[in-house]
């Protein structure tokens, strides 16, 4: 066995008196032997290549200078905030980044596939069914509040269950919102969101005679109607994807479609004014007096987004995740942890087993070598001094040092 | 980042505000199949009696669709079997024929004629660009001003044409006349107010007198601009062709019926005659014509995907319901004795 396995295999591991290259070298040898993501703290000079060398390294400000804090990615006044910056902020904005990226990927492929689903009847001549601006402004004004309150503001739980339930961490930590396949079905989703949000409205004006005074519509016509669907759709998603609602996730999402209506209204205007966008001239007046528009207005996006609805309700019915679970409890006002001890009682599974019965026999032939154990002992009472619920509590821990003197000083804790 | 470091500068320390320390109320809406039963139930109780009154609504109007792009010629109009086959051999010739056409229920005014055409790709990328909206705002603009879009209907032997473009170009020019058989009186329309007001008070306006001895007529058409009836750019047959539609088969609004004498409150069920001055080639885009005859609702015409779709929602939404009742007693219920309190 090397020496990284041994490592690897420990709960925790204590390298003591190391210089700051033998910091970081301890941090590669992880980084490039294993998958894992590497953090590094510290407060002083000596630790700053190791902080460099991790994939996150830590800062602490304060008693021994600022050049830890300058080499760090991210700095934090006193070593207890770590907690906080892991289970709070780490695991809060990333589900708030990955809530975004995938949002923004779905918003875009719903409007732009809508216009491949138009090209199968203009001939595929590359006509839009949209207005060259509104198309324009689709990511600047109307759809861009949604992700940035989606990214700002939302949680999932509050900060105290993050800190009191640790193991929520391991939702970030396993990707489990964030791979491959939850990509493949929020481009999907966005597909079938798409083919509705064109097809409905198609059918409902393709016979052109909806106005109670008889006038037919035109290219623009039904292309802002089904924007304006779009628009409402995709808000609407993001609503349904937002778990805290606060004033300002409100204004951004129903003011994202209140600012649609509005410019849809003056930009109908402004021809008549500037030599600019002739096609839209009079649209507003048009679309608003449309009942058809109205009644579909309420059922388009509402059908676009009921298997979503379906979907969320039911799987948060069935097999509820623990951040659903917690959610639940601290809004009833009661201890989330109830949960916790319920179904993720610690038990002593295979691999811990293994692990111990390793280090067991390591640590007795280190021991033994070093003088402290005697070897000629029986195997059983070898493990006397290992403390009684050790399988429990884990705390199998390996020293790398070789001062006797600190190696009885660390078993008497142990 | 918590405040209570103590020991920290107090200049440095972050702004204790609400939204600075991530502090906001929140409203955490909890989608369970419990919480979610009653937005189906209401999406129901609105969407199907919704879906009932519309389908009624569309099933009260009375369309009447006459395909005519194959019909035959009145004798002495044609030498050829169809008005098709003539206008292939001489597309400028002009047809006539007669169809015969039967209203089965009254149809309560007000009524409309629309033409409709298949395989028609106004929304042709070309085509929708190929117009000068200067033009026809009325600026006499010149060869040289006129917008390249419009191009090859921007000018013939370096004179401009008005309208220039290929919308223009193509006008629809077949006219019609219906006649009710019983005793052959005609149905008097106008065609005022078909097409958007908002087109025809701003978007089309006739340019100064002297522009249209500048200028020649498109390619297809029998007469200059000013020789339309009624005269001008703001012909409302011209202002409604120029809305390219949005699909290939559409259908444009042609004229209002003018509900006096026999045809006062409505156009009474029986025998009627339709006859077409057969003028616009559709063998190029192997497209079929035809009039559509029709009554409107508050709704517009017949429009029974709406309707369905209503009534299909609502369904789904009330199906729904119960599935989400048996899951919730199934799994919301189980779940309860586990925690031993209610979910949500």
């Amino acid at each position: 066995m090397d020496f990284f396995q041994l490592a690897h295999a420990c709960k925790s591991v204590i390298c003591c008196r190391v210089s700051p290259s033998q910091k970081a070298e301890v941090v590669e040898l992880v980084k490039s032997r294993s998958k894992a993501i590497t953090l590094a703290i510290g407060d002083g000079a000596n630790d700053v290549a190791m902080i460099q060398a991790a994939h996150i390294g830590i800062g602490i400000t304060g008693v021994e200078g600022l050049q830890a804090a300058c080499a760090a990615d991210y700095t934090i006044a006193q070593f207890r905030f770590l907690v906080n910056l892991l289970f709070v902020h780490g695991a809060r904005n990333y589900k708030r980044l990955v809530d975004v990226i995938l949002y923004s990927f779905y918003k875009n492929i719903c409007l732009y596939v809508i216009q491949v689903w138009f090209a199968f009847q203009n001939g595929f001549s590359g006509q839009i069914l949209f207005e060259k601006w509104c198309i324009g402004f689709y990511n600047v004004f109307f759809t861009s509040a949604p992700p940035g309150s989606l990214g700002l503001l939302n949680f999932q739980c509050s900060k105290r269950s993050r800190l009191n339930i640790p193991t929520l961490y391991k939702d970030s930590q396993s990707r489990r919102h964030f791979n491959i396949k939850v990509f493949w079905q929020w481009a999907f989703n966005g597909i079938y969101h798409s083919l509705l949000l064109y097809w409905l409205p198609v059918f409902f004006f393709k016979h052109d005679a909806v106005f109670g005074t008889g006038q037919s519509g035109d290219n623009f016509f039904i292309g802002n109607i089904v924007y304006t669907f779009t628009v409402v759709t995709v808000c609407l998603k993001a609503a349904l994807i937002t778990t805290a609602w606060d004033f300002l996730t409100h204004i951004a999402i129903w003011g994202s479609i209140l600012l649609w209506f509005v410019f849809l209204a003056i930009y109908s205007q402004v021809w008549k004014f500037v030599p600019f966008s002739a096609e839209m001239y009079g649209l507003a007046n048009w679309i608003y007096s449309c009942p058809a528009f109205w009644l579909s207005l309420f059922l388009v996006p509402l059908a676009c987004l009921l298997r979503d609805f379906v979907w969320t309700s039911l799987r948060r019915t069935v097999s509820p995740s623990l951040v659903e679970h917690v959610q639940e409890q601290e809004l009833k006002n009661e201890d989330p942890s109830l949960y916790i001890t319920l179904q993720y009682k610690r038990s002593k599974s295979q691999e811990n087993i293994e692990r111990t019965k390793m280090l067991t026999g390591m640590m007795v032939h280190d021991a033994s070598s070093m003088g402290i154990v005697p070897p000629q002992q029986p195997a059983e009472t070898r493990k006397d001094w290992l403390p009684p619920n050790s399988g429990f509590i884990d705390i199998e821990c390996f020293v790398i040092d070789y001062q006797p003197e600190w190696v009885r000083s660390v078993q008497s804790v142990v | 980042m918590s405040s209570e470091g103590a020991e920290s500068n107090q200049s440095r320390r972050p702004k204790n505000t609400a939204f600075r320390q991530q502090r906001l109320p929140a409203w955490q809406p909890i989608l369970t199949a419990k919480s979610v039963l009653p937005i189906f139930i209401v999406i129901g109780v609105i969407f199907i009696p919704l879906g009932v009154v519309l389908v009624i609504t569309s099933n009260n109007i009375v369309e009447v669709e006459i395909d005519y792009t194959d019909c035959t010629p009145v004798p002495g109009s044609s030498l050829l079997p169809t008005c098709k086959d003539m206008l292939k051999v001489d597309p400028k010739s002009s047809c006539r024929c007669d169809l015969q056409f039967e209203v089965p229920r009254d149809m309560t005014g007000p009524v409309v004629i629309y033409y409709g055409l298949t395989n028609f790709y106004q929304n042709h990328r070309r085509y929708v660009k190929s117009r000068d909206d200067d033009q026809l705002a009325g600026m006499a603009r010149s060869l040289l001003e006129l917008s390249d879009d419009c191009a090859p209907f921007k000018g013939i032997n370096g004179t401009a044409i008005l309208p220039c473009g290929a919308i223009a170009n193509s006008l629809f020019n077949d006219s019609f006349t219906i006649f009710y058989s019983s005793n052959s009186v005609k149905v008097n329309w106008t065609k005022t107010n078909i097409a958007w007001d908002t087109d025809k008070s701003v978007k089309f306006k006739n340019p100064p007198d002297d522009y249209f001895n500048r200028t020649v007529k498109p390619p297809n058409w029998d007469v200059t601009v000013n020789k339309l009836d009624p005269e001008g750019l703001d012909n409302e047959d011209l202002i409604v062709w120029m809305r390219t539609a949005a699909l290939p088969s559409f259908r444009k609004l042609y004229r209002r019926v003018t509900h006096e004498g026999v045809f006062k409150d409505n156009l009474p069920k029986g025998n009627y005659t339709l006859e077409v001055q057969y003028n616009y080639p559709t063998y190029l885009f192997a497209g079929r014509k035809r009039v559509y005859i029709t009554n409107l609702s508050w709704m517009g015409g017949k429009n029974p995907f709406l309707g369905g779709a209503y009534l299909l929602v609502g369904s789904v939404s009330i199906v729904l319901f119960f599935v989400f009742l048996i899951v919730h007693m199934k799994f919301g219920t189980k779940q309860e004795a586990l925690l031993g309190h209610p979910r949500y």
